[in-house]
């Protein structure tokens, strides 16, 4: 107790790289960059991209589940991903599995003590960093 | 915020009714209980719509419930910030603008919602235990006369 728990925080990682990448494809487009075309995964076709959110959302998941420690989280995460992780939360919420959003109402309680109702609403305001 | 019709001069209307405009809608979220139950909240820049689903668990709550819901939303402008028709797939639906922000207090109509979402189970299953005991009376009166 008390101690970081690096698993979950890099699988937290994991949801911002992901986001990331989202972030990516809309500046650059489908085509992918033109500096890093070799590796670049923006270069996938739009049914594989989708095959990857929908492998993603599973990862995601399973991410949220197992957090546990969320002062560590909080303290670990930098505050511009308190919105995304918010955002992903809903998303959460959305699902409609009891356990899903039990733990996603517990996290949704502590995000919003720690980033504000603030946070809540560059949730809803925020149509460029989707999740 | 007050914010007029960007397509048609001198008319205000709730953008997310309309949604002509993809710019002034915000994100929706969707919060479920479980399948039966969710709760889903649709944002724009001068109003806002929140829908509910009520648990319905068997016939007779889907009955009650679907004919309670109606005679509050006929009656929604003594409400005013109940919507007539809920939005499909839901129950009911409230329609809040920039307006009744202004006339209203904030915190009043947050309390309203909320009180409205506790309390709607509890009249449900009053008026389900009511047409049972009032069955069960019926019932028990009209078999008397073959004893």
């Amino acid at each position: 107790m008390g101690t970081l728990n690096k698993r979950p925080l890099a699988q937290l990682g994991t949801i911002i790289n992901h986001h990331q990448l989202n972030r990516k494809q809309e500046i650059h487009g489908a085509e992918g960059s033109t500096s890093n075309r070799g590796e670049d995964p923006l270069r996938l076709s739009k049914r594989l991209w989708k095959a990857r959110l929908q492998r993603l959302e599973m990862r995601d998941a399973r991410a949220l589940m197992a957090i546990k420690d969320l002062d560590s989280l909080f303290s670990a995460l930098d505050p511009e991903y308190y919105d995304i992780l918010m955002k992903y939360l809903y998303r959460g919420l959305s699902t409609g599995d009891r356990p899903t959003c039990d733990q996603c109402l517990r996290i949704h309680e502590r995000l919003t003590e720690k980033a504000g109702l603030g946070c809540i609403l560059r949730s809803l305001a925020d149509t460029v960093n989707t999740v | 915020m007050n914010f007029p019709c960007q397509e048609v001069e001198r008319h205000n209307k709730p953008e997310v009714e309309m949604k002509t405009s993809q710019e002034l809608l915000l994100n929706s979220i969707l919060i479920c209980r479980n399948e039966a139950e969710k709760c889903l909240i649709e944002t724009s820049i001068n109003s806002l719509r929140i829908s509910l689903k009520v648990k319905q668990a068997d016939e007779l709550e889907n009955i009650l419930t679907k004919k309670f819901l109606r005679f509050l939303s006929m009656r929604a402008e003594a409400f005013q910030v109940l919507r007539r028709k809920p939005v499909q797939g839901y129950d009911i639906s409230f329609l809040i603008t920039n307006f009744h922000c202004e006339e209203m207090q904030k915190r009043k109509l947050i309390d309203f919602i909320v009180q409205f979402m506790e309390d709607i189970e509890k009249e449900i299953s009053e008026l389900k235990m009511s047409v049972n005991t009032r069955g069960r009376l019926v019932a028990t009166e009209f078999l008397k006369q073959f004893i």
